[in-house]
């Protein structure tokens, strides 16, 4: 049974609810910000004793099989959830695991995510690339230094990008009905 | 009496206008405390409800407007209501002034200073109201133009103060001017007070026009945003005012004695006979425009007549308002209402007026017009007891107020209350 | 001399009642001590129930000293004079609330009208938007204020009648719904400003309404005038627990207000003013607010109303709002 991993990217919380914090009863207080999964991030290595494996190490041993849809050794906990995209290969390299692939089969490297949503995306990425889609960070004007944009996966997993529902915070106090705090 | 009536003031001291001015105010303090036990039964049960009213205001004061049942959703309630309802009675005055002066009806000059001091009495009724909505109410000198920021024109609530505050200074000044000569027992110079009578005429129906564009000029408000609130307000002004008039007068009548001739009842009834008429035509044709072509325009409408959602607080109101003005006209129109020396019938038709036009100009316009919110909520107000307590208040201060008027009023116009001839 | 003749005929002080009341001479004799004493009686009772009617009054704090009453409008002072007010403000709320405040005066900027939009297909009603506002902008939490409210609209239909300010489902977004947050509008045509009889609102020159709180009388005209329902009222002192201020306030924007005074959204004016983003577009999670600079060409609002399906809310009562509603799904 293979004990290497080389694979696990970090796939944070995806629930929301941990970014309410009630306080003393009388406000809801919204506290993170944060994008669901955070800064972007090298993927996380397997390790056994000081030797680091990364993907090509394995998978230069072994072959994928073209169009297999199930997931083995490593990967079985990896939910793969992208609607008709379902198939490692669509996104990742077949000879080089460390970068992406492109319509061409050219590499993309893997710190530009945007590059390979972009190719289905289209309409998406040229919104992300003006500011429109996704979180407002930082500045209001572009030419300011606070002004930055996130990358496709520091908000979305790309194994399951669609986010969950939300809880949705408290609604108004329904008028007309006077606590005795608000009176005196 | 050199000495003048104190014993303590020596006559020589003063020019004698100002002498004579001041011996004027102290006769009327004193006579202001003079009275059968019945006046003063009054004027004590009347004071007590102001105190009440004064100490729920102290409440209101210390506390917040949140001692009223005014919300978010309906942000101005009875005060503002009573205020609408007795700018248009102030406005009122006018139809007596007009018979009086304009069509020189002499037996009309004897009640036209009555009805006048109802006007400034009605007036401070208004400055109180506006004065107990105010949040800040210490801060009112933001209003005054140099020291304050007066967004005057632009403002519709800035017209409101001037036309108020003149309105309010000239009655005031004609009042009494023209008691103060009578008092002296000389001939009124005809320019000080002629202009300002006519001028009062125009002012008028201007107090009531801009109280109804401080409505109308709200684009937001669909209930409100339309031109026929300005008429109806006239209208359903010159029948509750001349109505309560019809009261008041009757009342005065049988507790001084002052002669009021039955002419003036006819031409009071008349009138508020043909304003009732055109009130409520106008009010028909409000009708028939909201609810004709089934826009979602009147939704404020619906909420009022039929209810909506699940809140139906104000369809009781509006249904009795509209039964009582109508059962008034035709009391009016009627020969039960014209009999001379008996007015029961006319007094019911003109209290019946007087109530149905309250609720339809004061909760019938102010609620309606806030729901449902602009974002299509709908939340029911209520007055508290506290609001309805400083209402109250505010009603009795002005009855004290109108009370202590005609308490000299009466005696300098029958002649009993006048300038002796040895000063 | 009998002051309460009854009957009709006590000739002459005219204090008879009824139909033979009239025509009696009137007369003042030199006041007596009788009348003083009646007169010292009459004034005692008035007395004791006016200050038995005034008694609430002993619960009053007065908050305001004799400089904060005389304070002149904002126009009108000085950068001194605002210096010394700030530093009130600041004392006045560290005493009140227990918070070291910094409240400061930020001017707007050259050259910028601000404007915001909203994605109405990306919205899902989640309301991280108005709590978020509500902790920066120091709004009551009782009585409660919230400047900004999401409509939860049944598709097909813009009649915010069929709204539903109320909802609270298990997760959002329901089924066949749209969300529709409202907050002020900012108009270019505001109905508010037009209304105040003191001037105490206005458009400042990057386009945000701004209230002068210590100028506002608090008459709500400005409230019934708004289409949009985005004023609100302190009704009483505004409650907020102490953990919970934000200590960077703005003089205009969003620092602790007094009792009885106007507020709403300024376009979190202490932030924008200074390069940042409205909190309302920091905190929604799923991107559906931008914010910017109409007078930029490459701003993100210029995008949006170049290449997008923009409409503002009720368009048809002439205020002309800056605040898009746009939608691409």
């Amino acid at each position: 049974m293979c004990t290497l991993s080389c694979l696990f990217c970090l796939f944070a919380s995806t629930t929301f609810a941990a970014d309410i914090e009630r306080s003393a009863g009388l406000a809801m207080k919204v506290v993170d910000y944060t994008p669901v999964r955070g800064r972007f991030r090298p993927l996380k290595l397997r390790r056994e004793g000081f030797f680091q494996y990364t993907c090509n190490e394995c998978h230069r041993v072994f072959d994928t099989i073209e169009g297999r849809k199930s997931r083995v050794a490593e990967h079985v906990d990896l939910k793969l959830n992208h609607g008709s995209n379902d198939n490692c290969l669509n996104c990742h390299h077949k000879m080089n695991r460390d970068a992406y692939v492109a319509h061409d089969g050219k590499e993309i490297p893997s710190d530009k995510p945007e590059e390979l949503c972009s190719q289905c995306h289209n309409m998406i990425y040229r919104d992300w690339k003006v500011g429109i889609h996704g979180r407002a960070r930082g500045s209001w004007n572009r030419a300011e230094e606070g002004w930055h944009s996130l990358v496709c996966t520091e908000c979305h997993d790309p194994h399951d990008p669609k986010f969950p529902e939300l809880v949705p915070m408290p609604g108004p106090a329904i008028p007309g009905r006077k606590t005795e705090k608000e009176i005196h | 009496m050199e000495k003048g009536e104190s014993g303590i003031i020596p006559k020589e001291a003063f020019p004698e206008f100002l002498y004579k001015y001041g011996l004027f105010l102290i006769r009327a303090v004193r006579l202001s405390f003079r009275g059968h036990v019945a006046f003063y039964a009054w004027m004590i049960f009347l004071s007590v409800i102001s105190l009440f009213g004064l100490r729920a205001y102290c409440n209101q004061f210390v506390e917040g407007l949140i001692t009223t049942g005014m919300t978010d959703q309906v942000s101005w309630g009875v005060y503002i209501a009573n205020f609408t309802f007795l700018v248009g009675m102030a406005a009122a005055a006018v139809m007596l002034v007009i018979p009086a002066y304009i069509y020189k009806d002499e037996e009309m000059h004897n009640i036209v200073i009555f009805g006048e001091l109802f006007a400034v009495a009605v007036m401070i009724m208004c400055m109180l109201f506006v004065t107990v909505d105010l949040g800040r109410p210490g801060r009112f000198w933001h209003l005054i133009p140099v020291i304050g920021h007066f967004n005057f024109p632009i403002s519709m609530l800035s017209w409101d103060v001037v036309v108020l505050m003149g309105y309010l200074a000239l009655n005031a000044h004609v009042c009494g001017y023209l008691l103060y000569m009578k008092y002296l027992g000389q001939k009124p110079n005809k320019w000080l007070y002629m202009p300002f009578v006519f001028l009062s005429i125009v002012w008028a129906i201007s107090i009531h026009t801009v109280t109804a564009f401080l409505y109308v000029g709200l684009a937001g408000r669909p209930f409100w945003n339309a031109a026929i609130v300005a008429p109806r307000f006239i209208g359903s002004a010159f029948t509750a005012g001349p109505a309560l008039m019809i009261v008041a007068f009757q009342i005065i009548r049988g507790t001084t004695g002052y002669h009021i001739g039955d002419r003036a009842f006819r031409l009071l009834r008349q009138i508020v006979t043909i304003s009732l008429l055109i009130s409520l035509f106008l009010f028909g044709c409000e009708i028939f425009k909201e609810f004709y072509s089934q826009s979602l325009h009147s939704a404020s409408a619906r909420y009022l007549f039929f209810g909506l959602h699940g809140h139906y607080a104000l369809v009781p109101w509006i249904w009795s308002a509209i039964a009582m003005e109508i059962i008034a006209l035709l009391i009016l129109l009627s020969r039960f209402s014209r009999k001379p020396g008996s007015y029961g019938w006319l007094n019911l038709a003109c209290i019946m007026a007087t109530v149905g036009i309250w609720i339809e100009k004061g909760p019938g316009l102010i609620i309606p017009g806030f729901l449902p919110t602009p974002l299509g909520e709908i939340v029911d107000y209520v007055p508290t007891y506290n609001e309805t307590m400083v209402c109250v208040g505010i009603w009795a201060i002005g009855a004290l107020a109108f009370s202590w008027m005609l308490r000299l009023a009466i005696p300098i116009t029958s002649g009993v209350f006048h300038c002796t001839e040895d000063e | 001399m009998s002051d309460k003749s009854t009957g009709n005929n006590s000739g002459a002080d005219n204090t008879s009642f009824g139909k033979n009341a009239a025509g009696k001479k009137e007369m003042f004799k030199p006041l007596s001590r009788r009348s003083f004493i009646k007169a010292g009686a009459l004034g005692a009772l008035l007395l004791g129930g006016t200050s038995t009617a005034l008694l609430p009054l002993r619960k009053f704090k007065n908050d305001t000293s004799l400089e904060a009453f005389f304070q002149q409008h904002y126009a009108r002072l000085t950068p001194e004079r605002m210096d010394r007010i700030l530093k009130r403000i600041e004392q006045e709320i560290k005493e009140r609330h227990g918070v070291d405040a910094h409240v400061k005066d930020p001017k707007p900027i050259p050259g910028v009208q601000f404007a915001y939009a909203l994605n109405i297909s990306r919205c899902v009603g989640c309301r991280r938007c108005v709590h978020a506002c509500v902790e920066e902008n120091n709004q009551s939490r009782s009585p409660e204020i919230q400047y900004i409210r999401v409509l939860e609209m049944p598709e097909g239909t813009f009649d915010v009648e069929k709204s539903d300010h109320y909802y609270d489902p298990e997760t959002v977004p329901a089924k066949g719904k749209y969300y529709m947050p409202v907050q002020c509008q900012q108009c270019e045509n505001p109905a508010c400003v037009k209304a105040c009889p003191v001037g105490a609102t206005w458009k400042d020159e990057d386009g945000i309404v701004v209230i002068d709180y210590d100028w506002c009388i608090g008459c709500r005209y400005c409230e019934a005038a708004c289409p949009y329902w985005a004023r609100r009222f302190n009704f009483a002192e505004p409650k907020i627990p102490k953990e919970q201020i934000n200590p960077d306030m703005a003089y205009l924007g969003n620092r602790i207000r007094p009792k009885g005074t106007m507020e709403k959204c300024t376009f979190c004016l202490g932030r924008t003013r200074n390069g940042l983003l409205p909190k309302c577009a920091e905190a929604c999670p799923t991107g559906s607010r931008q914010f910017g600079n109409l007078l930029d060409p490459d701003s993100v609002i210029r995008h949006i109303l170049r290449e997008k399906r923009v409409y503002v809310f009720k368009e048809d009562v002439g205020t002309r709002p800056k605040f898009y509603y746009w939608f691409d799904k």
